[in-house]
């Protein structure tokens, strides 16, 4: 390969320019600027070729590279960003660095223009990120401000209503009574909507803590129902529940997933006109189902989409003094879906009722040890400390397993555990037993690889003197353990546990 | 007639201490209040309360400092402090001893229940 075949190859763009700006050597790169082959380039002025306007300086734009810049530029050695408008019309950032050389005896200018458009996009966008998420931010604090000072004279203006209502100051007339009572039922729909935005600001947040635990969806619809069986009488609609007897639980806060049925069995009872069913199913995916279904006017098909935005609400019952919602109901209930990864939808035809739904993953035995793991995690993220996780399993497990009993096995591993607990592990330590691999999970907070591996060992050493545990009698356990690291092998719960599998094996 | 029972309300929203007040001198209390944190605890040593109404969120001392500086007084230690709150900090409010929290917004009937 010749040299001018490599310097053809290089991607940036390289002119040779001589002090009264004659450009001496263009390579194939520079083909981009203008769509003119390096000869048609070659003995045009510089000014020609590149038509500039000089980025950074704030000052009045110059319209090209003057030769005053090329020395200025070659002599600090400092590179210029230009602003060009290539062939096509298509705009690039270009950082320009010039350096002196000599060209056929005389001083000449090298010019190396190396194309910077994506690196400044990126950093554009990384910037208009960060603004977002700041302004997000921003947004998340106004409103939780907002509605704590809100709450203050909310709750001075109820107080005087019904020191009015009660007669404390006087007799009040009947007249009297009931603009205090639309005042009352007012300031308490303005503190439903206060509640309501808070709640969603924490929810969008991350703020809000959900706490998940193995959850009955059945006693949860039935508290909800039962809930709402007085209100539902007084409008002469019935509210039943067709759930199956053999419901698997949820992984869920159940404050959370009545939050939520409350929003949906609320919504229903306004536009129902004799019935409501809340009806709970497993879906084909193996997911809990619950639909809350009313016999109502309906919900247009195009609506559906956009009911789960905030303050969306369609078919409002209009007139009335009664019970008015906040618009941010569903808003709020596809949140806290949302968080527990499960979904929420809705359907309906019109004319014959709406039907809402949303579907919970199952509990498995492993969720609540995951988010234990999860919550370790994340301590160690904020303490920037380093975490490391243990598999033990039972190398021998299949034999033991041949022999004895499942009770016996249950006893043999609740004797592991207390021994491990006991005799290796301290007392920061958390140990878990997985039961559907039938292995031990330990967590050590703050504990590097090193010192993990001493952990390790003392479990080992644990079980070579005679460790027969429980009543198997003469079987030997025999412990293989592998060691994973916060953040060194992996950042998230399932990644570290994968790893830490992989190194047991 | 037996004696009324006094409370003092501790809260620096003048017109919610005038609208509670209003309410327990119905409801037969003797009230007074004060505007801050350690004007309280000035009150409640010449006022010597059956009750006190704590908000929590004030400037300067706020009514978990005051509740415990009032619970640590021997003298003190055994007037029954209910916390008005809009925060569910229910460790906090165990922490400096207070003796019932009602959070905000609340009713009356969930006070007038309390004092009695």
């Amino acid at each position: 390969m010749s040299l001018t075949e490599i310097v053809d190859t290089i991607y940036e763009i390289i002119l040779v320019v001589n002090q009264d700006g004659d450009v001496l050597f263009a390579n194939k790169a520079a083909e981009k600027i203008r769509g003119q082959t390096p000869g048609e380039i070659i003995g045009k002025k510089l000014n020609e070729i590149i038509v500039t306007t000089p980025t950074k300086t704030g000052k009045p734009a110059t319209q090209v590279l003057t030769l005053d810049q090329l020395d200025g530029l070659a002599q600090k050695g400092v590179p210029l960003e230009l602003s060009l408008t290539f062939v096509a019309g298509v705009k690039k950032q270009i950082e320009c660095r010039v350096s002196d050389i000599l060209w056929e005896h005389h001083k000449a200018y090298l010019l190396a223009l190396h194309d910077i458009t994506d690196i400044r996009r990126i950093a554009q966008l990384t910037a208009e990120i960060k603004e977002k998420s700041r302004i997000d931010k921003l947004k998340d604090e106004f409103i939780s401000i907002v509605s704590h000072e809100m709450r203050t004279p909310l709750t001075i203006i109820k107080g005087a209503v019904s020191n009015l209502k009660d007669g404390i100051i006087g007799p009040m007339t009947d007249k009297q009574l009931k603009v205090l009572d639309t005042t009352n039922r007012n300031v308490d729909r303005l503190a439903r909507i206060i509640n309501d935005l808070l709640d969603l600001s924490r929810l969008e947040s991350g703020k809000a803590k959900i706490i998940r635990r193995k959850t009955n969806i059945k006693t949860a619809v039935d508290e909800v129902v039962l809930n709402f069986q007085n209100a539902a009488m007084e409008k002469n609609i019935a509210v039943l529940t067709d759930i199956p007897l053999d419901l698997p639980p949820v992984f869920a806060d159940n404050d959370l997933i009545h939050q939520v049925l409350t929003n949906l069995v609320n919504n229903a009872l306004r536009y129902a006109k004799q019935k409501i069913t809340v009806q709970v199913v497993i879906d084909k995916d193996q997911n809990v189902r619950v639909g809350v279904i009313d016999d109502g006017e309906g919900i247009p098909k195009d609506k559906l989409g956009n009911l789960f935005n905030k303050f969306e609400q369609i078919n409002r019952p209009t007139g009335g003094s009664g019970y008015k919602g906040t618009g941010l109901g569903l808003a709020i209930s596809k949140q806290i879906i949302t968080l527990h990864q499960g979904h929420i939808w809705a359907d309906s035809d019109l004319g014959l009722g709406a039907r809402f739904y949303f579907s919970l993953p199952v509990y498995h035995e492993n969720d609540d040890f995951l988010v234990a793991l999860e919550n370790v995690i994340a301590t160690a993220e904020k303490n920037k400390a380093k975490l490391s996780l243990l598999i033990i399993s039972l190398s021998n497990m299949g034999k033991i397993a041949d022999q004895s009993s499942e009770k016996d096995i249950a006893w043999m591993f609740a004797d592991i555990t207390r021994e491990i607990r006991n005799k290796a592990l301290r007392k920061s330590d958390f140990m878990h037993f997985k039961r559907d691999t039938r292995e031990f999970v330990v967590m050590l907070p703050d504990t590097e690889r090193d010192v993990a591996k001493k952990i390790a060992e003392r479990v080992h050493n644990l079980t070579k003197d005679c460790f027969c545990p429980g009543r198997l009698g003469k079987i030997f356990v025999t412990l293989h353990i592998g060691v994973a690291v916060y953040p060194d092998d992996a950042h998230a719960a399932p990644q570290l546990l994968e790893k830490a599998t992989k190194d047991v094996e | 007639m037996a004696k009324k029972k006094k409370v003092l309300v501790i809260d620096d929203e003048g017109d919610l201490i005038d609208i509670i007040k209003m309410r327990l001198e119905k409801a037969g209390f003797e009230v007074e209040s004060a505007l801050d944190g350690p004007l309280g605890i000035e009150k409640t040593a010449s006022f010597k309360p059956d009750f006190i109404l704590l908000d929590v969120s004030m400037p300067g001392m706020d009514g978990w400092d005051v509740c415990e500086q009032l619970k640590i007084n021997p003298v003190t230690k055994d007037i029954k402090i209910i916390i008005l709150t809009a925060t569910r900090n229910l460790k906090r409010a165990k922490d400096v001893q207070a003796d019932r929290v009602i959070l905000k917004p609340f009713n009356y009937e969930e006070i007038l229940d309390v004092l009695k």
